[in-house]
């Protein structure tokens, strides 16, 4: 890997002083005499960002990201949580612009894994790792407080409505589909598709176009009843998350001690993210769960089979989102005369001196890697599906209220909703209030 | 109840507003994926100057043939109309068929080329000359100029040889034996020469039927007479984008002579080859921008004993010859 | 009670290994990772002037502006960067400009040389002076990413609306790709 590394530096450098020595002739040309004493000015070139910046961007991220894990495990308080949100909005949203982002990361790390071009920059790969490393410690406590986009939204949640548990289960899907599909985009060097659509970034940019900043401002709309709908329908990186969540080992609890199941903290989460108890015993007869859960795990291979090839099915299409392969496309329609208009891209391509069976071979060998992505694609769609078809079908027992672990965003409101531990309470009475109602609906 | 049924309406509005604008939103976002057809508000457009001089054009292309030269650059006809193309290093010698007849090999990048009337071939190198005989065996090979020199052109006759060299800013005097005489065109006041502004390396020498100098100061768009001392003979000037001038820092980039003393001049930029009378007067278009590629670099032009128009396209590796339309235009 | 320690035991060794994935794909990206810094540019010599860059940077005024090799330059008095074609004369009105901004300052240096400069405050990087420069003249004139402006989106916007994919990620130590003796900066460094 060492070596790689600096075989890509070495023949950077190379590249640089062929281009220097050999340039062409019209670049070394001599300047001409002046005689009044004439001097040519300096070509101004300002430097980007220095690098130690971005070095504090982890160190801030990790910091946040400890505080924020503090806050939410420890202290226990929704306000400290909100002020370390803003002051994240702040630094990773307005300040640096919404870019550097752990969300996009996931892309420049697939990148860098495929394409050999890439040398991902460390910082980057900490974005990505930091938080997952986090969450498997402490749960989501990156996107309470740290997340610009999450909290973009979270600080317009106005007034939650609790969605329908189906509905819910539904759009869960599609942050899956969109990781695959990133995920497949930036394996096959076809671009950032993540990047492409944040909603948010135009915002903190202060610009962006027509149709992006439309996307955000209906995302915040929606934002205000439908709480954090970007993160809870849409993040690709929250999948990720959701995943180390629920193995994690520690995580934020509803209560402090032990809950008394008073029902106070059930509509506190706008994310729909409170396990609530559920009756002890099964509606139905034990032998028919077991035979649709076998059923379903039979099925399980049949269905990623089925929607990988389903997957590979679409690497034409998708494929062509692909720069290369679209030039190809064209270059062929113009060459076969049924494409009569010539674009700045083929224009291009044909100043280039790049000869078209070299690209055709280029947009062949990215077909074959969207056929190969497409198989892993579809299958991977399948075994989302699949495994959601199970979870649903077998029943687990709950006792009490508690945040649900995948999904749980350890925002922090539920904290104070918890009357256990606090002073001049009597939970008795509220034991008996909560099984009344229970009882009498 | 009033306030919740007015909440609940609310927020089903939000909900259905919302979806609404993501709808729309997604459907931009698949069909902005297609490909919009250029529309370039910033266009740099000189068609107007690329079709203006129709008029004028009163030659035809009569044959081309096509060249195995991917770094086709000299170009150069001799008096019994052999065509001599240099690629890269390599030489090779066509007749007007584009049968190639011989070949050989330089000892640097062939930049420039004339031959004599004794079928010699002088090849400007980048830095020296390459002399070769009829049968293509070298004879000489001159010192070389150092590294500032940057040769662009030579011009060979009866008793001297002329070589423009683009980076010195200068034209090199030789005899045929190579000794090198003088240099011409340094700026000097007293004799009214002005010196050669050459931006870029085209820089064009020839020499007329009465064996006198000619240099293309391409950034002044003037060419310059010179007697074989170095001082000043007579020069004509045409700066201007419309046909019947020159334009850009360096043009034009190549030219040639008629036997009347007319210049055959090929331009970058706005890809022509036109004809000026000795004083500078335009009297005839040979090629219009439209007959060349778009990207392509300025064409090489010599003239044979017929007064065709030899041109080099390195960019179709084509040599084409042009002449003059038959009857009345 | 073994029930439950199980389960703990079986907890802690999948987030064990969670932890060990993640390490792993961390890993093998720190394997190929550079420590320094990628930013975008664009390479001069593929670029062909279609004005997408002043078009689609995500700011509202693009971070692509014109540079200037001021050691390639002719100093032409006919400068067709700076002069529109067919320009009636050869001076500063701005019926004879070429830049739609009047970004380029044309100064008169000595007989026959002017000095042409760019305002990058005026220049929107449409590239039409570089388009002018190519064509006519030496190519002194050419667009680069100001880093400055740059936002270093991680998906340049520009880059992927480029139609001769001239855009890509270079070191940070390195960050503009010069044309002349300018060029030389970049080649000292490293």
């Amino acid at each position: 890997m060492l070596m790689s590394r600096f075989f890509i530096h070495n023949v950077f450098i190379l590249f640089i002083l062929a281009h220097v020595v050999f340039a062409d002739p019209v670049q070394r040309f001599p300047k001409p005499d002046f005689e009044s004493g004439y001097e040519r000015p300096i070509l101004q070139t300002p430097d980007p960002r220095a690098l130690t910046l971005e070095y504090l961007d982890v160190f801030v991220l990790v910091a946040a990201l400890s505080l924020a894990s503090y806050f939410a495990l420890r202290k226990r308080s929704r306000r400290h949580i909100f002020v370390l949100m803003v002051f994240s909005l702040i630094y990773f949203g307005f300040w640096r612009k919404g870019c550097i982002c752990s969300i996009g990361s996931v892309q420049n790390v697939v990148y860098a894994l495929f394409s050999h071009a890439y040398a991902i920059p460390l910082t980057v790969v900490a974005f990505f790792a930091v938080p997952l490393i986090f969450t498997l410690f402490f749960g989501r406590t990156f996107c309470a407080a740290v997340c610009p986009l999450g909290a973009a939204q979270d600080v317009v949640v106005l007034k939650p409505i609790a969605l329908p548990g189906w509905l819910n289960q539904m759009l869960g899907i599609i942050p899956y589909l969109y990781l695959a599909l990133s995920v497949l985009f930036a394996a096959t060097g076809a671009g950032f598709l993540i990047c492409r659509y944040d909603p948010f970034v135009g915002f903190f940019r202060f610009g962006a176009s027509f149709n992006l900043i439309l996307f955000g401002a209906f995302m915040l709309l929606l934002g205000t009843v439908v709480a954090r709908p970007y993160c809870r329908f849409l993040c690709p990186y929250g999948v990720l998350l959701n995943w180390m969540s629920r193995l994690s080992r520690k995580h934020l609890s509803i209560t402090p001690s032990d809950c008394i199941n008073c029902r106070l903290c059930e509509a506190s989460c706008p994310f729909d993210a409170i396990n609530k108890p559920v009756e002890a015993e099964l509606h139905e007869k034990r032998e028919k769960s077991i035979r649709r859960l076998s059923f379903y795990l039979v099925l399980t291979p049949v269905i990623i089979l089925a929607s990988g090839w389903g997957g590979s099915l679409l690497h034409i299409p998708l494929s062509r989102s692909h720069f290369s392969v679209r030039l190809a496309k064209e270059i062929k329609l113009q060459d076969e005369g049924k494409l009569r208009l010539a674009t700045d891209e083929t224009d291009a391509f044909r100043a280039s001196g790049k000869s078209t069976s070299e690209l055709y071979a280029e947009a062949r060998d990215i077909q074959r890697r969207f056929k190969v992505g497409g198989w892993i694609f579809g299958g991977f769609l399948g075994l989302v599906f699949s495994l959601k078809l199970i979870s649903l079908s077998v029943f687990r027992k709950q006792e009490i209220y508690e945040a649900d672990r995948g999904d749980c965003y350890s925002c922090g409101r539920c904290f104070s909703y918890c009357p256990v531990g606090k002073e001049g309470v009597d939970l008795e009475k509220l034991k008996e209030k909560a099984e009344d109602k229970a009882k009498f609906g | 109840m009033r306030q919740t049924k007015n909440d609940k309406f609310l927020t089903v509005t939000i909900i259905v507003l919302s979806l609404a604008g993501l709808t729309y939103f997604g459907v931009s976002a698949i069909q902005s994926d297609h490909r919009i057809q250029r529309d370039n508000p910033f266009e740099y457009n000189i068609d107007n100057f690329a079709q203006s001089g129709a008029s004028y054009l009163s030659y035809e292309q009569v044959h081309d043939f096509p060249l195995q030269a991917d770094q086709a650059h000299a170009l150069g006809v001799d008096d019994w109309d052999r065509i001599y193309v240099s690629d890269g290093n390599k030489i090779d010698m066509y007749d007007e068929q584009g049968r190639l007849l011989q070949s050989a090999t330089a000892a640097g990048f062939i930049r420039a080329l004339d031959v004599d009337v004794n079928k010699n071939i002088y090849l400007a190198l980048e830095s020296a000359v390459d002399v070769l005989d009829s049968t293509f065996t070298r004879q000489a090979m001159w010192p070389d100029l150092g590294s500032l020199a940057f040769l662009t052109s030579i011009a060979v006759g009866d008793t001297d040889v002329y070589v423009a060299d683009a980076g010195q800013q200068v034209v090199w005097r030789y005899d045929k034996a190579g000794h090198l005489l003088n240099k011409i065109g340094e700026k000097d006041d007293s004799q009214d020469v002005p010196g050669f502004l050459i931006p870029s390396p085209y820089f064009d020498v020839l020499i007329d039927s009465d064996g006198y100098l000619w240099a293309v100061n391409t950034g002044r768009h003037q060419f310059e007479n010179y007697l074989p001392d170095g001082s000043l003979r007579s020069s004509w000037q045409k700066s201007s984008m419309s046909i019947d001038g020159f334009s850009g820092c360096c043009n034009p980039a190549h030219a040639a002579m008629l036997p009347d003393g007319a210049f055959v001049t090929s331009e970058k930029g706005l890809l022509r080859i036109k004809i000026h009378n000795a004083i500078g007067e335009l009297q005839a278009v040979v090629a219009m921008p439209d007959q060349f590629d778009n990207d392509a670099d300025a064409v090489e032009v010599a003239v044979n004993s017929k007064e065709q128009i030899i041109v080099l396209d390195a960019k179709r590796q084509q040599v084409r010859i042009f002449q003059k339309k038959e009857g009345p235009t | 009670m073994a029930e439950k320690t199980r389960r703990e035991f079986l907890k802690s060794g999948a987030n064990t290994a969670a932890a060990l994935a993640v390490g792993g794909v961390a890993g093998l990206a720190i394997g190929i990772a550079d420590r320094g810094k990628l930013v975008w540019q664009l390479d001069p010599e593929l670029c062909i002037q279609c004005e997408k860059c002043a078009t689609n940077c995500v700011l509202p005024e693009s971070a692509v502006k014109c540079v200037h090799s001021y050691s390639m330059c002719g100093y032409c008095d006919l400068c067709s960067g700076y002069l529109e074609p067919g320009a009636k004369s050869r001076d500063t009105g701005a019926e004879n400009q070429l830049c739609p901004t009047g970004a380029i300052q044309r100064t008169f240096i000595e007989d026959p040389y002017f000095e042409y400069q760019i305002d990058k405050e005026l220049c929107i990087g449409c590239g039409k002076c570089v388009k002018g420069c190519g064509a006519f003249g030496n190519g002194s004139l050419y667009l680069q990413v100001q880093h400055d402006r740059c936002l270093n989106c991680n998906e340049c916007a520009i880059a992927r609306a480029c139609p001769a994919q001239a855009y890509k990620r270079v070191p940070a130590e390195t960050p503009y790709i010069l044309r002349g003796e300018e060029a030389g900066r970049y080649a000292a460094s490293i």
